[in-house]
């Protein structure tokens, strides 16, 4: 039974698969049925999509890997040239000893398609195996790039060429003027992610006692982030500190109602650290404080006139010249500054538009007005307004005028406020729109 | 599903699926436009006959038969006369240099040419082309060249390669053929004057068939067999492969007969005439005939792999955003459908999540640093996009976005999206 032979591969083949990687049955049971039996024709292209981490490049290079079809990938990230997308290719499919002994160079598509129609020429195990290219972050390559691959297999005339595509970006962004078929793996749901990082559990703790664990750390986690790979590592993490009360031998396993004391030793942690999620770093475990705040800090350490001078800037920035007389005049009546200020509120989307540049005249002439005490620094500005650009609560913007430097702030809201209060000016005030 | 037949089943399946695959992967006779076919033919003919140089654009939506359309004829007029046949495509030849380097290399010319040509490319490959051409020593017979992906050429620096191909077309001594293919319409408004001038204007018009049957037809023809297609040894069997195919074809008859099969095909057949697509989708079907199982087709199969390809992608994405990166697409709909579609930055966004998160006494806020990289990934899910990419906008809080979802996509991913607190959904479906 030569032919009905090759099937009885296939079961463990799935098992192996489907074992190691939970919850992704459907998916690779339609990769098994497009890719498993070589001597059936493929399709001329595929994309491959779906979010970060939900398994797609693991299970599709395993899973070709293990059906022994001939094949390449190459990260188009790192691709950026021609030449470092096709070469590689190429030296898999032609075999890359013969490719230096005869140097063989690719550095267009072209080059790659006469390539590998000359080797279907000559070669006729070439020729009948099928050969698969698997292209990762697809959405790195160049339109034309792009629409080549998705027709390889019509362009090279080779009917068992095929080219997967793997992306995270949603297939419709692509324009392809060639259709192409489409799997998706889809996003893990609560349970699955249960299922998965339960399968990976710490031996050494009951299996009761991770299950509470796990749900009440996905019940905080989920919210922020559902990425398996983001997941995986925080799961760790917050299980030492979870423990960190039996591991101290505060707590006993056998205590009866730990679950809740544990819940309660851990929850201020955690509505914490989900503030951290994405950033890399736990924060509060290193006794950091986030970058934003550590801004804040920083400019709450300046000397009392470059205050005044970043609280100049921001007005700057954000207020129209239009109304600087009314509002910073001195003796302009209270009333009428009121006025000024209700009269624009509408206008407040301005805000949110981001700052605007300055000229270094403008910025004096609101500094001296909001400074309450007669000061002379002239000298001394200029230093000042280096160690704010230094401190990036400042910049320089581009400007058509070389003897006339524009400035903007890039100091955020909460930052300025913060030094306000520090020295007791109210920004609110001054601050159209707010 | 039968348990007497499984044994020889085992051997049957993977016989059949392999012949359907094959069936389906290959495309078939060229159908139809037999006006076309003739019109092409003909304008081929007299160039490889009679020696009258002719240029020529077929234009067809894509998957309406194009290539099949050339390759077809050219295969058949191969058979009967002598010349050269370029082929050229834009996507491969993205460069004059690299079309000239094929030019030459199928007319056998010599290969120095082409270094010269390399060296000192200066616009003189007009020049090249027309010694090449014009040299009887090297080029003795008429020249069909094939511009596959025509519209790709036309953004070739001044289009010199047209322009040579096109002015030849009209003036030298060995005939030439230039015929574009492309599923552009106004291809020849990207012509530049002293190109089009020179364009014969022949034109060939493809249109996707408009008649489902021949669509249900090509379905039935990829779901059966003849015995002879599937060459099984009998010896293997215990049962003739006749039962088997009996047994097949009553359930394929089944299939057709289910009107909601017909009602799959139609959809897709009333959104995507290529026939490229069906074909995919059809070999995803095969593809699900279990070689485990014994399988039959089934119209559960078929009309599930069908309504796969309606997804839509844009939802499953949101589908599997987190709650949070959710609320910002929550804001940023809300944003964009109040100021009609104009872009938007982190800062608005930001504003609004803040007020329902104010307003929401249920959800805990998270922190800007939190939300930003929400935001980010959302910009490298391509969800939105920079309206400038070459801002000089370097604060990317402030830095202008422009929507990729309609708010159709962000209700429907809402309505079904995992364990949702009902104050999001109805922020989400609240109209501000
Ligand atoms: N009239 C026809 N007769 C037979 N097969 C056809 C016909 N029209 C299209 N097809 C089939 O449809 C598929 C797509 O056809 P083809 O590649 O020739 O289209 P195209 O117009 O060149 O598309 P594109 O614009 O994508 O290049 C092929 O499998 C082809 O066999
Ligand atoms: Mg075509």
């Amino acid at each position: 039974m030569a032919d009905g032979s090759f099937y009885f591969h296939l079961h463990p083949l799935k098992e192996k698969l489907t074992k190691k990687y939970p919850r992704r049955d459907n998916e690779i049971n339609t990769l098994l049925g497009l890719f498993a039996v070589p001597e059936e024709q493929m399709l001329p292209s595929l994309i491959v999509y779906g979010l970060s981490s939900t398994g797609k490049t693991s299970i599709l290079l395993e899973l070709l890997t293990l059906v022994k079809v001939k094949h390449c990938v190459v990260n188009c990230i790192e691709a950026y040239t021609n030449r470092l997308l096709l070469k590689p290719i190429i030296e898999t499919f032609l075999g890359q000893e013969r490719c230096e002994t005869e140097n063989i160079r690719c550095d267009s598509i072209m080059q790659f398609v006469h390539l590998l129609k000359a080797e279907s020429k000559s070669n006729k195990t070439f020729r009948e195996s099928p050969h698969i290219i698997v292209l990762k972050n697809c959405n790195k390559l160049s339109e034309i790039q792009l629409q080549a691959f998705a027709r390889i297999s019509e362009l090279t005339e080779k009917d068992n060429l095929c080219c997967i595509m793997i992306t995270q970006i949603v297939p419709s962004q692509f324009n392809f003027n060639y259709p192409i078929q489409t799997i998706v793996f889809p996003q893990y749901s609560k349970d699955d992610l249960l299922c998965i990082l339960w399968s990976q559990r710490p031996p050494e703790y009951p299996e009761e006692f991770y299950r509470d664990y796990l749900n009440l750390f996905l019940g905080y986690f989920l919210h922020v982030c559902r990425d398996l790979k983001e997941l995986k590592n925080w799961v760790k993490i917050v299980f030492n500190k979870y423990v960190e009360p039996i591991e101290k031998k505060e707590l006993k396993l056998s205590d009866s109602n730990l679950r809740s004391l544990l819940f309660r030793a851990i929850k201020p942690y955690l509505q914490k650290i989900t503030n951290c999620v994405y950033l890399g770093t736990d924060f509060s475990i290193k006794g950091a404080v986030e970058p934003e705040s550590k801004l804040g800090n920083s400019a709450i350490d300046l000397p009392m006139y470059t205050k005044y001078l970043l609280i100049a800037a921001y007005l700057a920035s954000f207020n129209s010249p239009k109304y600087d007389k009314r509002l910073y005049l001195k003796g302009s009546d209270k009333a009428k500054k009121r006025a000024a200020i209700k009269h624009t509120a509408e206008k407040s989307v301005k805000q949110c538009l981001g700052p605007k540049a300055f000229s270094l005249n403008r910025l004096l002439a609101i500094f001296y007005a909001i400074c309450d005490e007669p000061v002379n620094l002239t000298v001394n500005i200029y230093s000042q307004i280096a160690s704010l650009i230094e401190l990036r609560l400042m910049m320089h913007t581009n400007s058509d005028n070389l003897d006339e430097p524009k400035f903007k702030t890039t100091a955020p809201f909460s930052c300025v406020e913060d030094v306000g209060k520090n020295i007791k000016f109210d920004l609110k005030n001054y601050l159209l729109g707010v | 599903m039968d348990e007497p037949f499984s044994g020889h089943a085992t051997v049957m399946v993977p016989l059949l699926r392999r012949c359907l695959k094959s069936k389906i992967r290959n495309s078939s006779e060229l159908e139809g436009c037999s006006a076309q076919r003739t019109q092409l033919t003909n304008l081929i003919t007299r160039v490889v006959q009679f020696g009258e140089s002719d240029s020529a654009l077929i234009c067809g939506p894509p998957g309406s038969g194009k290539t099949k359309l050339v390759s077809t004829v050219l295969k058949e007029l191969q058979g009967k006369h002598d010349f050269f046949l370029v082929k050229l495509n834009g996507l491969i030849h993205t460069d004059d240099n690299l079309a000239l380097k094929e030019i030459v290399q199928t007319l056998n010319a010599d290969e120095s040419i082409v270094e010269e040509a390399s060296g000192s490319f200066a616009g003189n490959l007009t020049a090249i082309l027309e010694t090449l051409i014009n040299d009887s020593s090297t080029v003795d017979r008429p020249i069909v060249f094939i511009l596959e992906e025509f519209q790709l050429f036309c953004s070739h620096r001044k289009q010199t390669l047209l322009y040579t191909l096109m002015d030849a077309s009209q003036s030298t001594k060995v005939p030439v053929c230039v015929i574009g293919v492309t599923s552009c319409f106004e291809v020849t408004q990207l012509l530049e004057k002293r190109v089009k001038s020179r364009f014969s204007h022949n034109q060939i018009f493809l249109y996707p068939p408009n008649d489902f049957n021949s669509r249900l037809e090509l379905f039935k023809h990829f779901v059966t067999f003849k015995d002879e297609d599937v060459d099984v040894d009998v010896d293997d069997l215990s049962i003739s492969p006749g039962v088997y195919s009996f047994l097949w074809h009553e359930e394929v008859q089944k299939v057709i007969d289910n009107p909601k099969v017909i009602e799959v095909l139609k959809r897709q057949f009333g959104v995507d005439k290529n026939e490229q697509t069906f074909r995919n989708t059809m070999l995803m079907v095969i593809s699900e005939i279990d070689l485990e199982r014994n399988q039959f087709l089934s119209a559960d199969l078929i009309i599930r792999i069908f309504n796969d390809t309606f997804r839509d992608f844009t939802v499953f994405a949101l589908r599997g955003l987190s709650v949070l990166e959710l609320c910002l697409v929550i804001a940023m709909n809300h944003q964009t459908n109040q100021y009609d579609d104009e872009p938007f930055n982190f800062g608005m966004v930001y504003r609004r999540y803040q007020k329902f998160t104010n307003e929401c006494s249920v959800l805990v806020q998270s922190s800007r640093a939190v939300l930003l990289k929400a935001f980010q990934k959302l910009i490298n899910l391509e969800l939105i996009s920079p309206v400038n990419i070459h801002s000089k906008e370097v604060l990317k809080d402030f830095n202008l976005y422009r929507f990729n979802v309609t708010n159709e996509q962000v209700q429907e991913a809402v309505k079904n999206f995992p364990d949702l607190m009902p104050a999001i959904k109805e922020w989400a479906t609240s109209v501000c």
